[in-house]
């Protein structure tokens, strides 16, 4: 069969495998493709349109809106570090589209220049959109992450975060230290900046404790009737609203809903994580790292509405393999185990590993794409006929045909 | 190397659609910046209390709860803060039961966190006084079922019982009496008891007009009060307010009508048009936001059929009313005025 083209893509699970045909379209489309080897060498004329295009997505990241309410000198030494670091990840920039453009393609042979230029402009966003999501979760030391601490569950700063993150919300975090706090604060956060397309080590590894599902459980005390095992820390009023609005309970080991924005997501994450250090959920460090991962850009995030209005159009498919995931080229293997007590009712439901690779992220820390397949693997698993009570462990391997 | 024209032109097409498609997914090149538009207190308190920001709230609180700051349209400034701030912490529709008992823990937090600070006081005692009247409902007393009658007492009391233990800190600010009135109105308290405490507030901020207005809402009909009543408290208040008494005295009027007489204000309370529109032209001279005033010399107008004052406010609101100002029913009411107006 012909390689069908990288946006009509079809899954395949370990478990269960579904196999779609091609449309006529798409047929004729992959019939007609010409192989296209990989350049030996690039010019600038060649990469001037993604580097033109990917430097816009810089110009927005580092972008400081002039409505953000920050004090005015925090401001200006911000605009200071912007300048400072801009020119380095511009170069940066024309570096990995350079390497992107060499690199030998991926998939069967025959890809055609187009589905290589495409590929280019993905693996440029994906890395982009993965420096976002490292830049979150990198450290700068001790007094770092002591400061980082000491903001992350002051309410007030998260009504301005949106998906994509720039650069400038931390600042949002400093401006809540005191005055003689926040340039050694600013100075952390330029370090991380210069680390931009460098190899991180202070990364931290994915911790065990996962906010997402700490939510989810205060919920359902929330939900519950009785008041000595309410959560000792309230809502503020958005999180109240969009949590508690027209909604059940969530379902026993599920993930916290995604709320609609990440200002809103940002909020909530802040109520589980004062619940969490009020009642000793899991050590301090972890928390905050916790609280990092959960808060940082992801690929679940970009555009989980689109998406799910394009799956009731497109095709079935996308309901267990979000078109907006499937946009960026993720693919790989994510285990899951389900656990299932005595009246076979579901009482968990998580990822036990991932091994996910996307364009432009194979040779490092993918942390962008990492959970994106965990939902969509979650529902699936979930969704198996049961096998009686215990743990069951279930792979999939999701591809892009 | 060079790249043939079709090769650059499809280059360019692809790099279009693949911009259109991230995009999609906001990652848009940064739009050029707008200039940056203040914020009215109103915006900034609705928006930090909505977001939980004690920090922002506690801030701007101190900074709009000083004398003789009042808002455009001649209220005090801090009355918009605890009108707009308040608006987080009342019940919102689809959300039950739950979302109140929410806030009120969190208003409850906010005691704890910052126990010599006033503002959080006034704001739990007032989440729970908005708790109280959700249990409630807003309907006449038979409507309400006899448990939620025991809930809503109990909830009001613990409202009365909090300011009273944290007296010595809560009652230092004027806002703490707007609370206690509404809570003594639904419990029942006597009239006198009542103005006690508007004299009290009023002791700590004498331009904290929200006060009047609430001992105004206490002795309308509704809750066993009467016109002569209304009359008497409306007269007291123009008085002790000497240099805006008959602004104060049209604004306590408007009140009584929006809250109590509605379009009959002038039939069933003792409002004299006359000055209450000396009142609304004192307003109207003094303070910047310029509408709500001819709105109301419109409406008032227009209900005692002073013709010529109609026909110069609606001139001067260009025939677009903002509708808030129009009582029940305000688009209809509005078109009555409007053929009122053009009669001959």
């Amino acid at each position: 069969m012909a390689r069908m083209p990288s946006w009509a893509k079809r899954m395949c699970f370990t478990v269960v495998c579904c196999v779609a045909l091609p449309t006529p379209a798409q047929a004729q489309q992959a019939d007609a493709r010409s192989g296209a080897a990989a350049p030996t060498e690039v010019t600038n004329a060649e990469i001037a349109l993604p580097m033109r295009w990917s430097q816009s997505m810089l110009d927005q990241y580092l972008a400081l809106p002039p409505d953000w309410p920050l004090s005015a000198g925090l401001r200006a030494q911000a605009q200071e570090a912007i300048a400072e670091a801009r020119p380095r990840l511009s170069a940066t920039l024309r570096d990995w589209a350079r390497e992107l453009q060499l690199q030998p393609a991926s998939g069967p042979p025959g890809i055609s220049a187009s589905e290589r230029e495409q590929d280019l402009y993905l693996g440029l966003a994906n890395r982009i959109d993965n420096e976002r999501a490292l830049n979150i979760l990198d450290s700068a030391g001790d007094a770092h992450e002591a400061w980082r601490a000491e903001v992350a569950a002051v309410a007030g700063w998260c009504g301005r975060l949106r998906a994509p993150p720039r650069w400038a919300e931390v600042l949002l975090q400093i401006d809540r230290l005191p005055e003689p706090a926040r340039a050694a604060a600013l100075q952390h956060e330029r370090q991380l900046l210069a680390r931009w397309g460098l190899p991180r080590p202070a990364v931290p590894a994915r911790p065990a404790f996962s906010l997402d599902a700490h939510a989810a459980l205060l919920l359902t005390r929330v939900w519950g009737s009785r008041p000595d095992q309410r959560p000792p820390v309230a809502m503020v009023p958005v999180v109240a609203f969009t949590l508690l609005k027209d909604k059940a309970p969530p379902l026993a080991g599920s993930s916290l809903v995604a709320p609609p924005g990440r200002d809103i997501r940002c909020a909530g994450l802040q109520w589980a994580l004062a619940n969490a250090r009020a009642e000793s959920a899991a050590d301090n460090a972890e928390l905050n790292v916790a609280f990092r991962y959960a808060l940082m850009f992801r690929a679940e995030d970009t555009t989980r509405r689109a998406s799910q209005q394009g799956a009731a159009a497109s095709d079935a498919y996308a309901i267990d393999y979000p078109a907006h995931i499937r946009r960026l080229g993720v693919t790989g293997k994510v285990q899951v185990q389900v656990v299932r007590d005595a009246a076979d009712r579901i009482t968990e439901a998580r990822v036990l590993s991932r091994e996910l690779s996307a364009p432009g992220l194979q040779d490092r820390r993918p942390v962008f794409i990492e959970t994106a397949l965990d939902e969509p693997s979650i529902t699936r698993a979930r969704a198996m006929p049961s096998q009686g009570p215990g743990a069951r462990t279930v792979a999939f391997n999701w591809k892009l045909q | 190397m060079k790249i043939p024209f079709i090769s650059r032109l499809h280059r360019l097409l692809c790099a279009a659609l693949t911009a259109v498609a991230l995009a999609a997914q906001g990652q848009a090149p940064a739009a050029a910046p707008a200039t940056p538009v203040p914020l009215s207190v109103a915006d900034q308190a609705a928006q930090l209390a909505w977001w939980g920001d004690l920090q922002g709230l506690e801030r701007l609180y101190l900074e709009v709860n000083q004398p003789g700051r009042y808002a455009e349209a001649g209220q005090v400034l801090v009355n918009d803060f605890r009108h707009h701030a308040n608006r987080s912490f009342v019940a919102k529709e689809g959300t039950g039961d739950t979302f109140m008992v929410e806030v009120v823990a969190l208003a409850a937090e906010w005691t704890r966190l910052r126990p010599q600070l006033p503002m959080v006081h006034w704001l739990y005692a007032q989440t729970l006084v908005n708790h109280a009247w959700e249990i409630r409902g807003g309907g006449f007393a038979n409507t309400v079922a006899p448990q939620a009658w025991a809930e809503f007492r109990q909830t009001l009391e613990r409202a009365v019982q909090h300011m009273a233990r944290t007296s010595l800190v809560s009652l230092q600010d004027s806002s703490a009496f707007v609370p206690l009135v509404r809570a003594g109105r639904g419990l029942g308290w006597e009239f006198d008891r009542q103005e006690q405490l508007v004299a009290a507030g009023l002791q700590r901020n004498p331009d904290d007009v929200r006060l009047w207005q609430e001992l105004v809402i206490s002795v309308l009909p509704k809750w066993g009060g009467n016109a002569v009543l209304v009359d008497r408290v409306i007269r007291r208040a123009a008085n002790q307010t000497k240099e805006r008494a008959d602004e104060i005295y049209a604004r306590l009027y408007a009140v009584a009508a929006e809250e109590g007489f509605g379009h009959s204000v002038f039939v069933d309370s003792a409002a004299d048009w006359p000055r209450m529109r000396q009142g609304l032209r004192d307003g109207l001279a003094r303070w910047p936001a310029k509408a709500r005033f001819w709105n109301q010399l419109a409406y008032f107008g227009c209900l005692k059929e002073d013709r010529d004052t109609l026909i110069e406010a609606l001139e001067a609101i260009q025939n677009t009313p903002d509708l808030d100002y129009w009582g029940d029913n305000s688009r209809r009411v509005f078109e009555s005025c409007q053929k009122l107006a053009r009669q001959g």
